[in-house]
Formats: C-alpha cells, sequence, structure tokens
C-alpha cells in the first residue's frame, strides 16, 4: 500500500509525498528539492536527516534506538519532537504522517 | 539542448543526477557505468550487506524512478575507452561514441593489486562493486579461515564481517599498526584490541610472498607465506591493500594529472568543459586551501553539489572539513578533520563508563580532527569547532563529562 505523508520544508513550503510501505523515510525526503541531505546513506552516522514530527503523530513511529538518541542528542535545534528519517520506514499505521524538515546544522 | 554525459556509475554520479534532478536541469544526461548494476550504497558493501542486512533499497543509491524530471538515459556495463577532446566525443568498448558538451569524469579508484606469486588463485578476493560483494559473501561460511592482507578500514571491516558470520580470522598487516594512513596510534591501538578481543589474530610487520594453493584439485588458495617464512593456512584471503586514483582517462586525453585528476576549486579540469569529482579527483579545497584528493562518500556528494550547481547556474556550496565513517561489530567510528598538523592528541571519555571514546587531534588550543567511537556528540560539535577555528580550553576538553562545545577558552574579561 502507499503511504501518504505531508511535508514542511525547512522554508515553510508544504507538499504531500507518498511512497510504497517499506520505504526509508529518509531515502523518499532526500529526493525533494528542499529535502533532507542524508549523507551518509541511513546508519545513523550523520545527523543530516533531522526531522520534526507533527505532537499527534510521535505515537505512532517506532520508538528510537540507542543509536539515534545519542546522534539526536547531540543537534543542536532537537526537541521532543526530533527524529532522524533515517531510521523510520513507512507503515501503514503511518499514513498521513505530517512532519517537518530541519536544515542540516553543518 | 546541453549533452551532459557522465562517466562513472558511483557516488558522485547518484548524487549529481539527484541535485540535478532537484535544481531542474534540462540538459541531456547519459551515464555511462563500466559496473553492471545502478550506483550501489557502496560502504554497506563490507559491512550490512556481507552480514545479510542490507536490502535492495538501501543498497540502491539511485533509483530512475524518483528522477522523473530528467532526460536520462542510463548505461550499464559500458565502459570508456577514451576521450576525444577536439570533437567532444567520447569512445566506448563497444566501439560506438557519443558526443557531449559537459564532460562530468566520476571514474572513482582502482583497487590496488596484490603483486605477488599465487595472487590469481581461487579464493583471492577484493571488495569493491556489489558483484565483488556478493562473490565474497558466497564464500564466508561459518568455520572457515579468513585471511584478510591490509590493516585499512576495508580490512578491518571485512574481518569484522567476518568474525560475526564466525570465520576464524587473520589480519595481515605490513606496518607496525592499524590504520597508519588516516589514523593516530592511540585510535589504532583501541580498534586492535575490540578486534582482539572479538577473536581476530592481528599480525603485524607481516608482509605476504606467495599465496599457495593445494596439490590437488589445484587451484584454490590454502596457504599464505609470508617473507618471514611463516606459513598461514587459509580457506580464503581478501586483500585490502588501498587504492589508486583512476585518471587514466584523463591522462590519455591530455588533462592536467597530478595524484588523480587535477581540478580547480569549481571541480573544473584543465578543459573548463570537462569536470571531474570523487576518488579520482585532486580537487583545491577552499577550506584547507590546497589540492586534495579524499576517498570519501561526504567528498564525492559535496563534489557532485558542486559540478550540478554549476550546471544549474546556481551559487555552490561551501567547503567544509572532511568526514567519514566506519562501523566494525555495531561500533560507530566517526572521522571529522584531517589530522595532519596536528602537535597533539587527546582523549576524553567519561569517568563512570566504557561508553564510548573520542580522540582530539589539536594545533596549539585549536581542533584540526576528531575520531569519536561512540560519542556522536563529540563528533558533531567538533565539526563546528573546526569549521571556527575556535580556540579551546584543553584542561576541559580532557575531561569528558564536559560537552565538547563548552570547552571554549574564555577570553580574559
Amino acid at each position: 500500500m502507499s503511504i501518504r505523508i505531508q511535508v514542511t520544508s525547512a522554508s515553510g513550503q508544504q507538499q504531500q509525498l507518498q511512497a510504497p510501505e517499506g520505504t526509508v523515510l529518509m531515502e523518499l525526503l532526500r529526493d525533494q528539492s528542499d529535502g533532507v541531505e542524508g549523507v551518509c546513506g541511513g546508519c545513523a552516522a550523520c545527523g543530516t536527516c533531522h526531522v520534526h514530527i507533527d505532537p499527534a503523530w510521535l505515537a505512532a513511529l517506532p520508538a528510537c534506538q540507542p543509536e539515534e538518541s545519542d546522534l539526536l542528542a547531540a543537534l543542536d535545534v532537537v526537541n521532543g519532537q526530533s527524529r532522524l528519517s533515517c531510521q523510520l520506514r513507512l507503515e501503514a499505521a503511518m499514513d498521513g504522517l505530517a512532519l517537518t524538515v530541519v536544515p542540516a546544522e553543518c | 539542448m546541453e549533452r551532459l554525459v557522465i562517466v562513472g556509475g558511483g557516488h558522485v554520479a547518484a548524487a549529481l543526477l539527484s541535485q540535478l534532478q532537484k535544481q531542474g536541469y534540462g540538459g541531456q544526461i547519459t551515464l555511462l557505468s563500466a559496473e553492471g548494476t545502478l550506483p550501489v550504497n557502496r560502504p554497506l558493501l563490507s559491512k550490512d550487506y556481507l552480514l545479510g542486512k542490507a536490502d535492495d533499497s538501501q543498497l540502491t543509491l539511485l533509483d530512475p524512478q524518483r528522477l522523473p524530471d530528467l532526460q536520462l538515459d542510463i548505461r550499464l556495463d559500458s565502459g570508456v575507452c577514451a576521450i576525444d577532446r577536439q570533437q567532444r566525443r567520447v569512445l566506448l568498448q563497444d566501439g560506438s561514441s557519443l558526443g557531449w558538451d559537459r564532460l562530468v569524469l566520476a571514474t572513482g579508484a582502482r583497487l590496488r593489486q596484490l603483486q605477488i606469486p599465487g595472487s590469481q588463485l581461487e579464493g583471492v578476493c577484493y571488495l569493491k562493486t556489489r558483484a565483488d560483494a556478493e562473490r565474497l559473501r558466497a564464500r564466508l561460511r561459518p568455520g572457515q579461515r579468513l585471511t584478510v592482507i591490509g590493516g585499512g578500514f576495508i580490512g578491518l571491516e571485512i574481518a569484522a564481517s567476518g568474525r560475526q558470520l564466525g570465520l576464524d580470522v587473520t589480519l595481515l598487516e605490513a606496518g607496525g599498526r592499524l590504520l597508519q594512513r588516516v589514523a593516530d596510534a592511540a585510535v589504532a591501538e583501541y580498534l586492535a584490541g575490540l578486534h582482539q578481543q572479538q577473536g581476530v589474530e592481528i599480525r603485524y610487520h607481516s608482509k605476504v610472498a606467495e599465496l599457495q594453493a593445494s596439490q590437488v584439485p589445484g587451484h584454490q588458495v590454502n596457504q599464505v607465506l609470508l617473507e618471514d617464512g611463516s606459513v598461514i593456512p587459509t580457506d580464503l584471503v581478501v586483500v585490502g591493500i588501498g587504492v589508486e586514483p583512476d585518471s587514466a582517462l584523463a591522462q590519455a586525453a591530455g588533462l592536467d594529472c597530478d595524484n588523480g585528476v587535477r581540478v580547480d576549486a569549481l571541480c573544473q579540469t584543465s578543459d573548463p568543459a570537462i569536470f571531474a569529482a570523487g576518488d579520482c579527483a585532486n580537487r583545491f579545497n577552499r577550506f584547507y586551501q590546497r589540492q586534495l584528493r579524499l576517498e570519501s562518500v561526504e567528498s564525492a556528494q559535496h563534489q557532485a553539489a558542486i559540478i550540478a550547481a554549476r550546471l544549474c547556474q546556481q551559487p555552490e556550496p561551501a567547503d567544509a572539513p572532511a568526514w567519514f565513517w566506519s562501523t566494525q561489530y555495531g561500533h560507530k567510528l566517526q572521522m571529522v578533520g584531517l589530522p595532519d598538523g596536528c602537535d597533539q592528541v587527546l582523549s576524553r571519555q567519561q569517568a563512570d563508563s566504557a561508553r564510548g571514546v573520542s580522540w582530539l587531534y589539536l594545533a596549539g588550543n585549536r581542533l584540526l580532527a576528531c575520531h569519536s567511537l561512540g560519542r556522536p556528540a563529540d563528533f558533531l560539535q567538533a565539526k563546528k569547532l573546526i569549521v571556527n577555528a575556535t580556540e579551546l580550553d584543553l584542561e576541559r576538553l580532557s575531561d569528558g563529562d564536559i560537552p565538547l562545545n563548552q570547552c571554549l577558552q574564555l577570553q580574559p574579561a
């Protein structure tokens, strides 16, 4: 099934994207003109695929594993909505997910 | 319409196409790759892929379906044998030729080959392409004896994968320590300890003289003979002794080459219509203010972004400190900056735990580089401290409980 997500870019533009279940969120966002960088390709090594999840959707996501929390803790604009999009795979429960891209810090 | 030809199907090509799609490039693009698969996420090949943990979508760097706005022709198994600069054509190995207005050389690097008797035997492997990784994976069977030649990152990662898959692993290093070229002795020693704990036998000062085969049935390697006369029985040999920039095409075409294809800060070769990027390019780095050839994903992506910006008349991204990473036994080593010119290496870790360690390479009280194992905060903050050439308080720096960005030298009041 195709999962729809509502993305607000770092510059405030909104768009709806969709991709098959199982897609890594970072890979989808990386292809957007105002998307994430995702330099390390998804191994939670770089922190360049940071997104803020709409609070209503936080509970729908699988919990952070330690390597994700460690890296998030090191970022500057981190808050309770922060996730690394490389650690999230689209699944049925995420249909409609809303998030905002956070620009890479350096 | 502008005809853009990209030679080489690795990280540069994938990043360049993605950037061109994002920036709305309107030219006709042809990607010529000598490999038989779409660009792959190479760092995964020595780790997750060998361990059976990477699926196809993670492995594939480039999905043409995600490039709907490009006029793109991807030709796999299409090696280029020459560049004709006068006629602005590339000649392909199948005898055909193709015209271009702009050419990007992203030919990467060639694996350095072992040049000793027996190096052609069955069971002597290298790792660069997906096909190499498939062959190697089929041979990594529990209980087999794996000999890794070379104590650089690729050798260490393959040794780790081999152990995790239940092989007996011996690692041979010609020098007196691991990672001679890229890391401080303290880092090398720590990683060596990690491998030894996992059961890898590391042998230093071990120069390989010959690879030998069993008598019958013939060509399968079964022992490694060292120069000192010792013999190591083995079932499989993997060679990871470094790479050389692949600048043969550029050289033959008369472009300036010197440790790779020489390019300016904007990735332009000595021919203004030809760019080069990635492992094959020796580029003037504005952050370091010198020519540098880097072998890293981040550098390949950055240079691809520079070329895309030029092709689309956009401002190019600024240079920043180089960075790299490696994973072994699930431990992530993150590296930022270049240690050249450092006069001191300090290590820091938390007092009360074995949770990770960072090594800081300093020149006076400024940070040049940081190698960080399991301390990602240090890595990210080090990046900023290096960019800003921030003056640091060395005493606080040594205390791993104090965040790195709170170790600034305070100005006298």
